[in-house]
């Protein structure tokens, strides 16, 4: 898996772990940052949904995590931004590490494209009965689907 | 930032026009644009932008240069779409997602810097 693209990023905040980990896990801390709609239960096999202001639905799942040290989830797109349907390659995984640092944090994000055959996922070809690419009238249709998805 | 074993031994030699195309950040916000949409011109590129559609065209072609993207003549207009193929599709998932994480970091650290912040989480 090593030819898998994948993103690393680096930042200090002046924040302690404790604190970042609040951001991570409460739904209006985490929906702040993130931007639009975001919730991840904070528990192994939790789930997570992510709404962006751009109209992408991502469903999430909890693979580690190690409180205000470590969270690593993966998720994919159930519908991409402005509707288009999601492509084989949007399934990722994100592993996202707090280090003590003073008195600050520094966090450590990295994403990186897997297969999309592994894991908890749904399929990714978009639902026949959606109609997920043709339309910009019903994004409720796959909205309302994330928790039953994500658990099949 | 960005790691990874995007490359492939064959597409080494065009690593270098890759990131040197990369490195401008409206060349990158082009090609995240274009990541998109299946295709687009420049006209339909510049217009959220603030250059103009002459920049917009030197950058795509400096995109195409680098096989990131391509030009396709579609009656009296030119078409530009991310160019298929292991190295661009990995590049275009690399840049859609890093500059995601870049808004995202910068958002939680103003979050997080800010002085109410302490007040707010009293709440």
């Amino acid at each position: 898996m090593s030819d898998r693209p994948a993103v690393k990023r680096t930042v200090r905040i002046d924040a302690t772990p404790e604190v970042v980990w609040g951001a991570l896990t409460d739904p209006l801390a985490l929906s702040s940052w993130f931007g639009g709609s975001a919730r991840l239960a904070a528990h192994p096999g939790g789930t997570g949904r992510f709404v962006t202001d751009d109209g992408e639905v991502r469903l999430a799942v909890v693979e580690e995590i190690e409180p205000a040290r470590r969270l690593v989830f993966s998720w994919w797109p159930l519908r991409r931004p402005d509707g288009a349907p999601p492509r084989p390659h949007d399934r990722s995984r994100v592993t996202i590490e707090l280090d003590p640092d003073e008195d600050g944090t520094v966090v450590v994000v990295e994403e990186r494209a897997v297969p999309a055959t592994t894991g908890p996922g749904p399929r990714l070809s978009p639902r026949p009965s959606t109609r997920l690419s043709g339309s910009r009238r019903g994004p409720q249709a796959s909205a309302t689907r994330p928790a039953s998805v994500a658990r099949a | 930032m960005s790691a990874g074993g995007a490359s492939h031994p064959p597409d080494d030699a065009r690593a270098g026009p890759v990131f040197a195309a990369l490195a401008d950040p409206t060349r990158r916000s082009l090609l995240d644009e274009l990541a998109r949409r299946p295709s687009a011109t420049a006209t339909e590129l510049a217009a959220p932008l603030t250059v103009s559609r002459q920049a917009v065209v030197k950058h795509l072609q400096l995109l195409a240069d680098a096989g990131l993207v391509e030009a396709e003549r579609a009656g009296r207009e030119v078409r530009f779409r991310v160019r298929v193929g292991p190295l661009a599709d990995a590049v275009a998932w690399i840049t859609e997602v890093g500059g995601r994480w870049d808004d995202r970091l910068e958002r939680l650290r103003a979050q997080l810097e800010t002085p109410n912040h302490r007040r707010d989480r009293r709440r």
